[in-house]
This record gives structure tokens, C-alpha cells and sequence, in this order.
């Protein structure tokens, strides 16, 4: 009895109930030692319907962090994925998704994975690749995120499978044995295996992270160019034999070598994309160039060249190695043509040093008539029979400030050029060790009418342009170098007196040594400031005005002569 | 006056006219070249053609009076000695004053002697310097690309044709004073019968 009474005694006490309780609802709810989390079962219990979810082992409270007691809150806080997917934010914050406020339960369904959303084509359901070259090709083989995500490098799986004929080995593939399959031994591969007996499957692995999307797609050339995304490629061979061994991805990715190139051409700097042109496999038509060049092709598909000759654009002009017009010189304008009128010196026999003139002379300057053409003057060093432009690179040495060179020429900043600038430039480069220099000239057009049918038959007038009133005397140019391109600087004054005799001796043009009367009128007219203004210009002419005041004084002494005769009757 | 058999023989008179027809070509061409205001032929382009081919006609010309002269012994005449230089004098005395008096020609052409002094200076300096100076620049003008390195020896293309249209002038005063003084003889058409006749 005295137990009992002392049992009494301690179950009356408050304390002991209360630990009481707690042991037995550790018995019960054995979850409950886990600190402060509920079992999954627990939720499983009111949760059914989540019974098959699985989030990589982790329990529903992993998640559902303010869960910590059952029953709970009516409300729950949303699960903060980033609590374990720590580094996916950072991409994901400045993909195109996130920008449209898409949350990751808007494409992951965590409680039913089969309910996932990933997959592009749930939103997209029309994805229009028009303008994506071989489309059916690209998409075919690619996913979505190959083009349009983060990718560190892509693989080609390369199956062949060879139903008959003798097997081979590893070692009859990879001939020098170093491990990669390269294009001679893959050519040495397909002669080795029957026609018809074979077929080859190719795999584009290209594991791009879904949540780097954006809005552009890489550009052809992060494949297809200098750098491909795929650097692996491994060729499985089945059927009569059965081995893998490396090959180079490159075999199964056409290279477009103009991607490099493209960059650098106009049309590549101003942000043209391959597949604003290309808007798929066929050549490029008059259409695709006509959508920013509708002025030019309007003019042009009227004439006869376009109609008999040149048909198409890219007959003369190559997107790829577009350079800006302005930026030829004579000879490659030349060449543009030459290309189709191979012949052209042999058709110019009748013009007098057809060679020469093509030195100086793009064949626009005739056969198009309305054209605007100019002298342009440039600096060049003397290289055999013509002058070779300076580039930028060769004159941004020279000056400590080399951001623009015709600064350093256009000292009073007018935007034109005189002959003392012109001289003082001339005077300093040859200062600083270009001692070839020479100003080098030709007649370009500076402003292209694109008709070029004239067949300049009626043209064969030599004084059009050997004359001092042709009319590329009212337009002359110097053009400078500079980092963006070419600058066409206008020169003021006639050309003699632009490049005076006393310093450009070897320069020699057309029509400015012609002897005029009003040489000889204004020989003796001018006075102070135009004098020295007129002397400049006259150049060598004043041999023709002494040799022609050396005639008029003999043939006046022949008449005194004469009438000295008369008048003594001899 | 000594009788001359044959003061200018036959190639030489046919040579001196050929050559003056090829002169003459050329000066009226190459005024029009130079001064396009100045237009004998419609075209330029037949001016150019007719100047470089008469160039090279007058070239071959020269070169058969050079050839003439070594070989034959005239270029002799063409070379003043010490004693005809006191002669000058006299010999412009003549033409600028006692021509008008009906003095003689203080020379008078023979087999030996077939020039005055001052005949000799001219011709030698036109013969031997101007012509030869004129026909290597037109030479050089006409492929400036053959001979771009020379051309740019002598200085650029301004410079030659400085120098050309220099030697120009100067053979054009020559051909007025020649043409004008070839008037100058006994009677006004004597030289000119000298010249055709031979006698």
C-alpha cells in the first residue's frame, strides 16, 4: 500500500503529468524527435494525392519549411526553390523567361514531374524558323536549346552501321593511329565498306542550360565557323564490327568560311545576321538585296547590263567580302567588272595607253555616264608603276594622337583641304621616313548612278577628259585614312594649284597642263595676292608663256626684218 | 661664187624635206595637244595618234641624218672651228644691217665649208641638243608605264613634260628664223632652189 500511495503521490503532481503526456506522444508520433518537422507520411496522411512525388529524396517539408506542426496553417508561404537551387538565379535573372515574369512552378511541376512543363513546345507552339537556313535540317537534329541557350560544348555521335562485308577494325579506321578520325580517314572509312551497305545516323548533342534563354539565337557561326561549339565527336561502328573511336566533329558540321569574313564586311558591321539574307538554302535573290537597296535596284533593272549582262546583284557583288564602294580603290573597282569583261584591254585598243589609263580610271567613269566622278588624291608610297595607299594602320604610328588623321591634315578645321595643308602633311610625312612618298590620283565616281549600259562608244573623245574644264576639276577630294574608313575631304583651288610643281614634280594629270589664252591674259594681269595665287596654279605653263612671247618678239623682228627689206628695196 | 656640183646631195635635200613635213606635223599636232583651243584635227584622239607616230617617223629621220653624217664625213659642217667665231660678228652684222645696204654674204656656201658660223650654231644646237632632247622625252611620253623608273629619275612626269614642251618652243623659234631666212639669199627663192635643186 505504501507504493501505491507514493505512485498517488507523484501522479498528482503537475510536472510528472505533463512529461507524462510528452513520453507518450513520442511513442505515438515517433516523427516528432525530428526537431520540429512532420513527416511526410504524416502529410501523406491529409496529401494523398502526392504520394508518387519524388524531388530527389527530399521531404515535403524540405520545402514547406513553416510547416512545422500538424494540423497546420490554413496558408502556407510559397517554397523558395533558390534555398537549394542556389545557382540557377543568377542565369536565370537575365534570361528571356524572367523578363516575362515566368516563375519556375510556370515550367517545373515539382509535385508531379510528368506534369513538367519544360519542354519548349508547351508554350511555343508554333515556332516559326523561316528564317533559319535548312530549317527542316536544324531542326531535326537540334533542340531548342542548342541555338537558343547557354551551351559549353556539343558533341557529334556519329553511328555507322554496316550490315555486310568484311569486318574491320579500330586500327583500318583511325589509319595513324592517333585517336581521332580526320577527314582522310573517314573518306578512306566510306571506300573501305560497300556502297549501299551502310547507313550513318549523326547525333547534335548540345546540352544548352534552359535557363540562360534569350531572346536572340546564337548566330551560324558559333557552329558553323572558325570555333565550333562542338569540339567531340565520337564514330560508333556496329554491324559487322563494333568499336568507337573519336572523330573530328568538324566532318559532320559544314564550315562556312565567310562567317569570319562576314564580320568585317559592311554589311557585317552594321549588324546585318546571316539569316536576314539567308532566309533559306537557295542563293540569294535580287528580293533579299532589294529590302534595303530598293533606290539602287530601281535604277539598275531597267538598264541592259541588268537585263543581257549581270542579272542578278551578287553576279557583280559579293555580300561577303562587301567592302564599302568608297573604300575600293581604282584597280579593285576594276576588278569588279574584269571579272566578266576579262577582255577589257584588249576592247580599249583604240584608246592610246589603254594600261595607263586603267591605273587611274575605273571603268565607271565612261560607261556610266551619270555617275559623279571625282579626282581623288591620296597618300601613297611609290611601289613600281603606282602608288600604295597609306592605310590607317600606316599612318597611326606617326602621331601621338591618331584618333582622327585629318586633324593633322585640316589644321584650320574647315572641313576642306588647301594646298599649304596639303603640302605642310606632304612635307611632315616625308620628315618622318616615308621617303617613296608620292600623292597618288585617280578618277573615281564618287556617286554611283547604277547604270552602266553605256557602251561609251560615242565617249572616245579624248578631250572630255584631257581638258581643263572636265568636270572632275570642280570636284576633287582627298582621302584620309581613318580608323572607321575612308574620309573624303573636299580640295580647294584648281589642281595645279592644290599640288604646286615645286613639290609634286611626278604627279601628272590630264588636262591641268593644258595652255588656255586666259594663261597668258592673267600672266599679265594679276597683281599682288592673285598674282602669286595665279603663278601657283600656271605651274610649268610658264614655259608656253615664254615660248610664246619668244615667238611674237622673233616674228615681230621678222616683220621689222621684212620692212627693213622693203624700204631698201632688197 | 664658186660653182657647187652638188652642194646638197640628193638624200640630204629628199631627207631635209621629210623632215620638214614631219616638223611641221608635229608642231601643229603638239600645239593642239598642248593648247586645246588650238584644233587642227576634229579628234584629239587623231591629234595623239598623229603626234606620237610622226614622233617616231621624225626619230627614224634623225637617225638617218645622224648615220648620214658620221659615214659620209658632213657632220663636219655642223662643228664651228676656233677661227669661225671671229666671224660672228660679221656674219650678224650681216643680217642685221648691211643686208640692207646690199652688202655681200660675207660667207658663201662651198663643198668645204657648207654653213656660216652662225648656220653651224643653230643647226648644231637644234640637231645635236634639241632634236635629240625632244625625241627622248617624246619617247618616254609615249608608254609613261615602260618607262615609269626613268621618268621618275628625271623628276615625274611634270618635269618631262616640262622639259619637252621646252625643247618645243625652242625648235618652233628655230623654224620661224629658218623659214625666214631662207629668204635671205641672192633672191628671195634662191635658198629654197639650193635646197630642191641641189645646185
Amino acid at each position: 500500500m505504501q507504493s501505491r500511495h507514493v505512485f498517488t503521490r507523484y501522479m498528482r503532481s503537475d510536472s510528472i503529468k505533463i512529461i507524462f503526456v510528452l513520453i507518450l506522444l513520442l511513442i505515438l508520433f515517433p516523427e516528432l524527435t525530428h526537431g520540429a518537422s512532420v513527416s511526410a507520411d504524416v502529410c501523406l496522411r491529409c496529401h494523398a494525392q502526392y504520394k508518387e512525388t519524388h524531388h530527389d529524396g527530399t521531404s515535403c517539408t524540405d520545402c514547406h519549411q513553416d510547416v512545422k506542426t500538424v494540423p497546420h496553417a490554413r496558408k502556407l508561404e510559397k517554397p523558395a526553390c533558390s534555398s537549394c537551387h542556389k545557382d540557377i538565379p543568377a542565369t536565370y535573372e537575365k534570361s528571356v523567361h524572367a523578363s516575362s515574369n515566368l516563375k519556375c512552378a510556370d515550367c517545373h511541376n515539382v509535385h508531379f514531374p510528368d506534369k513538367d512543363k519544360t519542354e519548349c513546345v508547351f508554350c511555343h507552339t508554333t515556332v516559326s524558323h523561316r528564317s533559319l537556313p535548312s530549317e527542316k535540317k536544324h531542326l531535326s537534329v537540334l533542340a531548342c536549346v542548342a541555338c537558343h541557350a547557354r551551351v559549353h560544348e556539343g558533341t557529334v555521335d556519329v553511328t555507322i552501321a554496316v550490315k555486310k562485308g568484311k569486318p574491320f577494325t579500330r586500327s583500318d579506321v583511325d589509319l595513324d593511329n592517333n585517336n581521332v578520325v580526320d577527314k582522310d580517314e573517314w573518306s578512306s572509312l566510306l571506300g573501305l565498306i560497300q556502297k549501299d551497305t551502310y547507313t550513318v545516323d549523326t547525333k547534335y548533342a548540345s546540352p544548352g542550360d534552359a535557363h540562360s534563354i534569350k531572346r536572340t539565337a546564337v548566330s551560324c557561326d558559333t557552329c558553323h565557323g572558325e570555333k565550333s561549339l562542338f569540339k567531340r565527336g565520337v564514330l560508333k561502328v556496329s554491324g559487322v564490327a563494333s568499336f568507337e573511336v573519336p572523330v573530328l566533329p568538324q566532318l559532320f558540321i559544314p564550315k562556312l568560311p565567310s562567317v569570319e569574313q562576314f564580320k568585317k564586311t559592311v554589311h557585317g558591321k552594321r549588324g546585318v545576321k546571316c539569316a536576314d539574307c539567308h532566309t533559306s538554302q537557295a542563293r540569294i535573290d535580287d528580293q533579299v538585296c532589294v529590302n534595303c537597296h530598293r533606290q539602287t535596284y530601281d535604277v539598275y533593272k531597267n538598264t541592259s547590263h541588268a537585263s543581257s549582262g549581270a542579272t542578278v546583284c551578287t553576279d557583280c557583288h559579293n555580300p561577303h567580302s562587301v567592302t564599302p564602294y568608297r573604300e575600293l580603290n581604282v584597280t579593285e573597282r576594276l576588278n569588279v567588272c574584269a571579272r566578266c569583261h576579262q577582255d577589257y584591254l584588249k576592247r580599249h585598243s583604240w584608246l592610246p595607253n589603254a594600261a595607263l589609263h586603267f591605273n587611274y580610271l575605273e571603268c565607271s567613269t565612261c560607261h556610266s555616264p551619270k555617275s559623279t566622278k571625282s579626282i581623288v588624291f591620296y597618300f601613297g608610297l611609290r611601289e613600281g608603276t603606282t602608288n600604295k595607299a597609306l592605310t590607317y594602320a600606316d599612318l597611326r604610328g606617326l602621331f601621338a594622337d591618331a584618333s582622327d588623321i585629318t586633324s593633322h591634315i585640316d589644321i584650320n578645321k574647315d572641313r576642306s583641304i588647301t594646298s599649304q595643308e596639303l603640302s605642310d602633311f606632304f612635307m611632315e610625312l616625308k620628315k618622318k621616313d616615308k621617303k617613296d612618298l608620292a600623292v597618288g590620283s585617280s578618277i573615281i565616281v564618287t556617286k554611283v548612278y547604277h547604270d552602266y549600259s553605256s557602251k561609251g562608244t560615242r565617249e572616245r573623245v579624248c578631250a572630255t577628259c584631257h581638258s581643263e574644264d572636265a568636270p572632275f576639276y570642280e570636284s576633287m577630294y582627298l582621302v584620309i585614312p581613318e580608323k572607321e574608313g575612308a574620309a573624303y575631304v573636299p580640295v580647294k583651288g584648281t589642281t595645279l594649284g592644290a599640288l604646286p610643281v615645286s613639290l609634286f614634280t611626278d604627279f601628272s594629270l590630264l588636262g591641268e597642263q593644258k595652255i588656255k589664252g586666259r594663261d597668258i591674259t592673267n600672266f599679265f594681269k594679276t597683281r599682288g595676292k592673285s598674282r602669286s595665287d595665279f603663278m601657283r596654279g600656271l605651274g610649268l605653263k610658264w614655259i608656253d608663256v615664254l615660248g610664246i612671247a619668244l615667238i611674237g618678239i622673233i616674228l615681230l623682228a621678222v616683220i621689222i626684218h621684212i620692212l627693213g627689206r622693203i624700204i631698201f628695196r632688197r | 661664187m664658186k660653182k657647187v656640183s652638188s652642194l646638197y646631195p640628193l638624200p640630204i635635200r629628199i631627207w631635209h624635206w621629210v623632215n620638214a613635213l614631219l616638223f611641221v606635223g608635229l608642231a601643229v599636232t603638239g600645239i593642239e595637244l598642248r593648247a586645246p583651243g588650238f584644233s587642227l584635227f576634229s579628234q584629239y584622239g587623231t591629234a595623239t595618234a598623229v603626234h606620237k607616230y610622226a614622233g617616231f617617223s621624225f626619230i627614224i629621220s634623225f637617225l638617218f641624218w645622224l648615220i648620214w653624217g658620221i659615214v659620209t664625213g658632213a657632220m663636219r659642217y655642223y662643228f664651228p672651228r676656233g677661227r669661225d667665231f671671229k666671224e660672228i660678228p660679221h656674219q650678224a652684222a650681216f643680217y642685221l644691217y648691211s643686208i640692207f645696204k646690199g652688202a655681200p654674204n660675207p660667207f658663201s656656201a662651198s663643198e668645204r665649208e657648207k654653213f656660216n658660223v652662225l648656220q653651224k650654231i643653230s643647226y648644231g644646237a637644234v640637231m645635236l641638243i634639241l632634236v635629240p632632247a625632244i625625241a627622248i622625252t617624246g619617247i618616254m611620253l609615249s608608254d609613261i608605264l615602260y618607262f615609269f623608273r626613268s621618268i621618275n629619275a628625271i623628276g615625274g612626269l611634270r618635269i618631262l613634260d616640262a622639259l619637252h614642251v621646252a625643247a618645243a618652243y625652242l625648235l618652233l623659234i628655230f623654224l620661224v628664223v629658218h623659214i625666214y631666212m631662207a629668204t635671205l639669199g641672192k633672191t628671195i627663192t634662191a635658198y629654197l632652189k639650193n635646197i630642191i635643186t641641189g645646185k
